[in-house]
């Protein structure tokens, strides 16, 4: 029976999860949103560009891309973190001042958009050929015909895939705590992992793994419906009787 | 038509939990027996967690655990007629894994806060906290009382934070996760100060020629935990502790790891009389 107490005190300890979550809900979960969101933006405009430069038909456009693609995906997250995010101000390009979130978002994004870049590249690449031979045939431009028909068509495609790449950004965020963070800009990782420290227990981490599944899962659900009606439609019910309109 | 599959897995589970179970009773049982007096996990040697990234007082060097406190812990496993055994390990998860008796101690002085004596209890000290802030030379914190109103690194979950913030209230407090990242915000103009330990923020200095630190101040009495329900073991570490004190080794290794300049904290010296102060220290 102590084996199974052991467990329980160290991370079930339910009034240092209590006691825990107020400080999660308002101070972590808000910046862990933003972060998130900040970070997916510009993970979103960078994986597309990198997107198009992967399929470019340029060498000269297209080696940079794929470059940055292998490197970015290949070095550890925390390196990739901190080469960004203490490289350019130590580097003195203070773009963002002393705000720690500038550079954890600007990190987080280029990276997390080496892996979005692929997975845009193969939603693109498997818009079929005919429908891009369509289009350019009715005189849209090639740029014209990526704009309105094969971004569109390749990024419902993705969709699923994305879903997990956003999970994985929100994830990431944890990692904002490398480049330093004052009272107030901790997110839900590292208020956890302070507590934890300061209570010798591992029950505040949990307490925060419980605001993360409250992102997460409903998240990968509202994906699942959007993308089934926009393969599906609006559910059948919703149309009115063949009958009605003879 | 899931109920089958789901009911199985519960027998799996119920199999798992009792196999567990017996295990831990196992384990209990030895641990009472008369060859192990001491009540480590395992007779006849002793498991410390250590830090890997806590130079010079618990870290790696060549692949091997190195340091002050672990050639102390060395020295006083020695005394003990065990053997120790040393796990690197984060410091959130040493004390909850010391009262869960994954480890029998940890080779790291920890503050003893009032939170972390309601998980394990601690030895006597192994030694005083000493703190220094330090600053760039061109924009330099004479004292650690001139950080009012600036922002200051600090290694994130050091006890170090609340210590700053109820000495000098206006700081803003930027927590890193080990020294390099808040030694290269403070190069980077990213932070005003660094506050940390004096032989950390020694090594500092003498590293980076830029830097300058203030007079240190006192953070608290640090010691080594040990599980509640192991008061022999806790016994046996207070008394090698003693040992080592008294027939010179603590002097000596503290004298081998620690830079020139660092004396053996004074509350120490006045916990332990007869503990000689390290050869050339000024008091």
């Amino acid at each position: 029976m102590d084996g199974i107490q052991h467990v329980l005190d160290t991370f079930f300890d339910l009034p240092l999860i209590l006691s825990t979550l107020p400080t999660l809900l308002k101070e972590g979960l808000l910046n862990t949103l933003f972060l998130t969101v900040l970070a997916s933006v510009i993970g979103l405009v960078v994986g597309v560009f990198l997107a198009s430069g992967l399929m470019s038909r340029h060498l000269l456009l297209r080696l940079p891309c794929r470059w940055y693609v292998d490197v970015l995906r290949g070095l550890p997250h925390i390196l990739s973190i901190y080469l960004i995010g203490q490289g350019l101000p130590l580097a003195g390009l203070n773009v963002f001042g002393s705000w720690t979130y500038g550079y954890a978002a600007l990190a987080i994004g280029l990276m997390e958009g080496a892996y979005m870049a692929e997975i845009f590249r193969s939603g693109f690449q498997s818009v079929e050929k005919g429908i891009v031979e369509a289009a350019r045939s009715l005189g849209l431009s090639r740029a014209r015909t990526m704009r309105l028909i094969v971004i569109p068509i390749g990024f419902r495609r993705v969709l699923p895939a994305l879903t997990g790449q956003f999970i994985l950004v929100i994830k990431s965020t944890a990692l904002v705590y490398l480049l330093g963070l004052a009272t107030g800009q901790r997110e839900m990782f590292a208020i956890a992992q302070d507590t934890s420290s300061n209570n010798a227990s591992l029950s505040p981490l949990v307490a925060a793994g419980l605001f993360y599944l409250v992102i997460t899962v409903p998240l990968t659900y509202a994906v699942n419906a959007w993308d089934r009606r926009m393969r599906e439609g609006r559910p059948v019910a919703a149309l009115p009787p063949v009958e009605a309109a003879a | 038509m899931t109920a089958a599959p789901t009911r199985r897995r519960i027998g799996v589970a119920a199999v798992a939990l009792a196999a567990g179970m017996s295990l831990a009773a196992c384990g209990g049982a030895d641990a009472g027996s008369d060859a192990n007096s001491l009540g480590t996990i395992d007779a006849g040697t002793i498991s410390f967690a250590f830090r890997s990234d806590d130079k010079p007082t618990s870290f790696v060097d060549n692949g091997k655990p190195a340091g002050f406190l672990i050639e102390l812990t060395q020295a006083m496993a020695a005394k003990m007629k065990v053997t120790p055994k040393y796990t690197a390990t984060d410091f959130a998860s040493m004390l909850p894994n010391i009262r869960n008796h994954k480890y029998d101690s940890a080779a790291f002085g920890t503050l003893a806060t009032d939170a972390r004596k309601q998980v394990t209890d601690f030895t006597s000290p192994v030694s005083f906290g000493e703190a220094k802030m330090v600053s760039r030379k061109d924009a330099a914190l004479s004292t650690v009382d001139a950080s009012a109103g600036k922002t200051v690194a600090i290694t994130r979950g050091s006890e170090l934070i609340p210590l700053l913030k109820a000495k000098v209230p206006t700081v803003t407090v930027k927590e890193f996760p080990n020294i390099a990242a808040s030694a290269n915000a403070l190069t980077a103009g990213q932070v005003d100060g660094l506050f940390t330990g004096e032989t950390t923020a020694l090594d500092l200095v003498t590293k980076h020629p830029d830097y300058t630190a203030s007079p240190s101040i006192t953070s608290g009495q640090t010691a080594l935990p040990v599980a509640k329900d192991k008061p022999n073991l806790r016994k046996a570490l207070d008394d090698a502790l003693k040992s080592v004190i008294a027939d010179g080794t603590y002097t000596k290794l503290f004298d081998k790891w620690n830079p020139q300049g660092v004396a053996i904290p004074a509350d120490m010296i006045a916990f332990y009389p007869g503990l000689q102060q390290r050869p050339g220290a000024g008091s």
